[in-house]
């Protein structure tokens, strides 16, 4: 086992390697620089005025210069500094995170609590009424846009019934509360956990009745075990690999943040970040949180690797 | 029992993350949120960055082309358009003189004001502020609105004499845009240095009439009133200014009470029209819509063509279908009656001499033309679809490509990549403000002249423009090139659309209106007030 992590870990460094030279690429292949998104269209910014900025910005050195100099810096843990508001894109990001963490940890916990319970009973009862409203349910929650639904649980909740706020993070110019905060929370949290419980719940559905099916269980079923433990014990066990599968891959959208959601209810995390940052070209900003989420990418797909062997004791990593 | 403990493993797993998202969170935000508002005035929560007078988070008012309405709110400029923007008054600056040809500025500063941390403001400041800007390290286009002063004279606490190359009354509408620096607390920074300071979202310094009180990332900025603001003491004990990345967000916000003003659309001002306990403010955007042609391209160099695009499209009926009425018809890029002659071409819908002019200028109508576009609106779309209608009944086959701010931006400046703009262009409140479009020093690429204007008698007036001092005398070389605007479609003139903003009718002596680039105009800020 300690092998097998020490190997995966030699081989994220070319990977690693890889990604930062795609990641910072990335700029040379979409439209407009920091400088075009920086001057709006029908304002004039002079040519000294222009070089100097590009200048400051390091845009006149070559691109492998540039690399060069990001990678050097990135290997000391300095990302660089936000083009639009100065902030060196480590704090941005620290900033951000909590506010990330918070919605993106309650969403994916109620998510995956209730998509899988959901899915097991979806599947001990297939064909039934409550699997026919699940399945239903899962359809509209998988199809149905974040966008749509942030903008309608707004003008529900917030505006026609009043119970809870327009949006944002806390009330502007208040002490922190925890009701506060909560009642910020529970719009674009409910809203991202209704998708992940949709997911969540397919995924458990079929690999509950893609096990129900095999041998094993109809052999406990013939022992005369109570159908409770064959499904926890016997079913459910076995059908977990997808779902970790799943959770593992959800885990750097808990960093990563949801962009739309954010965007919508103002709130300021790690998505809204990089989506600001796009608007605005601000490639250190992007490049930063690509990388980071790179990162947290291979080490989730490690853990649930690791994962697996605990899970599945027919897989063995070494 | 057994097969439930072990069930619980992966949820332990999950406990662990939840766990550890709930922590981290509260501590964090219990460390930036420690601050009790005070009761009284009350505080004023608007999104005063939405829409397109708006910039939102960003920090350096002199390199920013737009947010003037909450820079206003803690920076303070030498002077400032009435709300009407019929003339300019005094705010820092007392009174001024100008020499008759416009190559010495006299400007008296009012005496009394103060900074917020108490230093008091001197002519010192203006020196410094000026010569800050022109310095091209600070990459600001209002900072090279000043390149022309050649000297800064400060013979005392209150006089500061300017020295220009070149006559230039546009200096008035330039000290409208430029916010005023503290000398002391930013003497030490280098300009270069300066852009990239976080002194702008840590404790900046003005004389307006709120000091800053703090700044949440990605959430809001808070300001407290100025108790030595010149004016007086602000009614309110702060203001704020919250952010949101979907307008459509702000106006819920609005109508749920949350905040009291914010940016409206066409069709979120008609829905808010009527509503009780909301004001819809409305004003002329003072922004030009238009097609811009490109010049350099053989089929467009032909004015009959230009023409034709003219009589093909029926602006009025646009206007009344789409803008619901809510524009003003454009025959020239000004709409203001003093700029504006006698006798100009109306160019009313006339397809058969559309499809005659397309035909005497032998235009080749089987190649499709290509019309570019920033606007993403819904609103701009149905525009530039029904363009499309009218310009197919004349037989011209148009394609829309509509792409985001900076990828306009790089693609606008290579005419071989675009055939037609359709774009918005400030059109005052000084109307030379259009010379920056249309002069031909100003041509591609570094420029703004995207459409390759060179025309002697536009360069002619504008530099003559620049040098009259008497107002009356000066819109009438406005009027000639109105006139020729007209007459040469370089551009073809659209229209100008009507602007919204949306407030709570609990605010009390509220002033908004609708400019480019937001504020710049006397908005009695220190008077609004909240009706409890």
């Amino acid at each position: 086992m300690g092998r097998y992590i020490l190997r995966r870990l030699l081989i994220a460094i070319p990977i690693l390697f890889a990604i930062t030279l795609i990641v910072f690429s990335i700029q040379l292949l979409s439209p407009g620089d920091p400088l075009n998104a920086y001057v709006p269209p029908d304002f004039p910014l002079p040519e000294a005025q222009r070089e100097a900025l590009r200048h400051q910005l390091g845009l006149d050195q070559p691109f492998f210069t540039r690399y060069g100099y990001w990678l050097k810096e990135t290997l000391q843990g300095n990302l660089g500094t936000s083009i639009r508001t100065h902030e060196t894109v480590v704090n941005s990001i620290r900033n951000r995170a909590p506010a990330t963490l918070l919605l993106m940890g309650t969403a994916l916990t109620i998510g995956t609590a209730l998509g899988v319970l959901f899915g097991v009973v979806a599947a001990v009862r297939q064909y039934s009424v409550l699997d026919g409203i699940l399945t239903v349910f899962a359809f509209l929650g998988i199809s149905t846009p974040v966008y749509l639904t942030g903008l309608l649980a707004l003008y529900i909740f917030a505006l026609r019934l009043g119970w809870l706020p327009a949006g944002g993070y806390s009330t502007p110019g208040q002490p922190f509360s925890l009701t506060d905060r909560l009642s910020h929370l529970i719009l674009p949290a409910a809203i991202i956990a209704v998708n992940y419980i949709a997911q969540t719940m397919r995924y458990t559905r079929s690999a509950m009745l893609e096990v129900l099916g095999q041998d094993y269980v109809r052999t406990a079923r013939a022992k005369g075990l109570d159908d409770r433990v064959v499904i926890a014990r016997h079913a459910f066990r076995n059908a977990l690999l997808p779902i970790v599968t799943l959770i593992g891959a959800s885990v750097p959208a808990l960093i990563g943040g949801a962009i739309f959601i954010e965007s919508i209810f103002g709130w300021p995390g790690v998505g809204r970040l990089l989506l600001s940052g796009v608007e605005a070209r601000d490639y250190p900003i992007i490049i930063g949180i690509t990388f980071m989420l790179a990162i947290v990418t291979l080490i989730a797909n490690l853990i649930t690797d690791v994962v697996y062997a605990f899970v599945d004791p027919r897989i063995r990593l070494d | 029992m057994r097969s439930r403990l072990r069930l619980s493993r992966p949820m332990q797993w999950l406990g662990i993350l939840a766990l550890m998202a709930g922590l981290i969170a509260p501590s964090v935000a219990i460390a930036q949120d420690a601050s009790p508002s005070a009761g009284g005035g009350g505080v004023l929560v608007g999104a005063w960055d939405v829409g397109p007078g708006g910039c939102p988070e960003c920090p350096n008012p002199l390199q920013a082309g737009a947010g003037f309405t909450w820079y206003e709110k803690y920076f303070s400029k030498l002077m400032l358009y009435t709300p009407d923007f019929s003339s300019i008054e005094g705010d820092l600056a007392e009174s001024w003189e100008l020499n008759d040809d416009a190559t010495q500025y006299t400007l008296h500063l009012r005496d009394g004001v103060t900074w917020h941390d108490g230093e008091p403001f001197t002519s010192a400041d203006v020196k410094f502020t000026i010569e800050l800007a022109a310095n091209p390290d600070s990459a600001s286009y209002i900072g090279a609105k000043f390149a022309g002063v050649s000297s800064i004279e400060t013979p005392d606490d209150l006089t500061v004499v300017l020295h220009l190359d070149k006559g230039n009354v546009t200096l008035l509408d330039a000290f409208t845009f430029l916010v005023m620096l503290p000398e002391h607390a930013l003497k030490d920074i280098t300009p270069a240095d300066l852009t990239t300071s976080t002194w702008w979202l840590d404790n900046p310094i003005g004389t307006g009439p709120f000091k800053w009180k703090q700044y949440e990332p990605g959430q809001y900025i808070e300001l407290e009133a100025f108790d030595d603001y010149w004016r007086g003491r602000p009614k309110l004990d702060g203001i704020i200014n919250r952010f949101f990345p979907e307008a459509g967000s702000a106006v819920i916000a609005l109508q749920a009470g949350d905040i009291d003003f914010t940016y409206l659309t066409l069709d979120e001002a008609n829905g808010l029209q009527d509503t009780e306990g909301f004001t819809v403010l409305a004003g002329p955007s003072q922004v030009l819509n238009y097609l811009g042609f490109d010049l350099t391209d053989p089929r467009f160099a032909d004015q009959r063509v230009r023409q034709a695009f003219m009589y093909a499209i029926d602006r009025p009926t646009i206007i009344e279908q789409l803008y619901g009425g809510q524009a003003t018809l454009a025959n020239c890029a000004y709409i203001l009656p003093q700029y504006v002659p006698d006798g100009l071409n109306d160019y009313a819908q006339d397809v058969d001499t559309a499809k005659q002019l397309l035909s005497d200028a032998g235009f080749d109508a089987s190649q499709p033309i290509e019309i570019l576009t920033y606007y993403a609106d819904q609103l701009s779309s149905d525009v530039l679809v029904t363009i499309q209608q009218f310009m197919a009944d004349v037989g011209v086959t148009v394609d829309i490509r509509a792409v985001d701010v900076p990828t306009y931006n790089q693609v606008s400046p290579d005419p071989a990549q675009w055939d037609i703009v359709f774009a918005g262009a400030a059109n005052g409140p000084d109307p030379d403000v259009l010379s920056t479009h249309w002069e031909s020093i100003e041509a591609n690429p570094s420029n703004l002249n995207r459409s390759g204007i060179k025309d002697a008698d536009l360069d002619k007036l504008f530099a003559e423009g620049r040098q009259t001092v008497d107002p009356d005398a000066r819109a009438q070389v406005y009027q000639q090139i109105c006139k020729i605007m007209n007459d040469q479609l370089y551009w073809a003139p659209l229209w100008v659309p009507t602007r919204f903003g949306g407030a709570s009718a609990k605010i009390e002596n509220f002033v908004w209106v609708p400019a480019p680039g937001g504020g710049r105009y006397y908005d009695q800020a220190e008077l609004w007030s909240l009706a409890s």
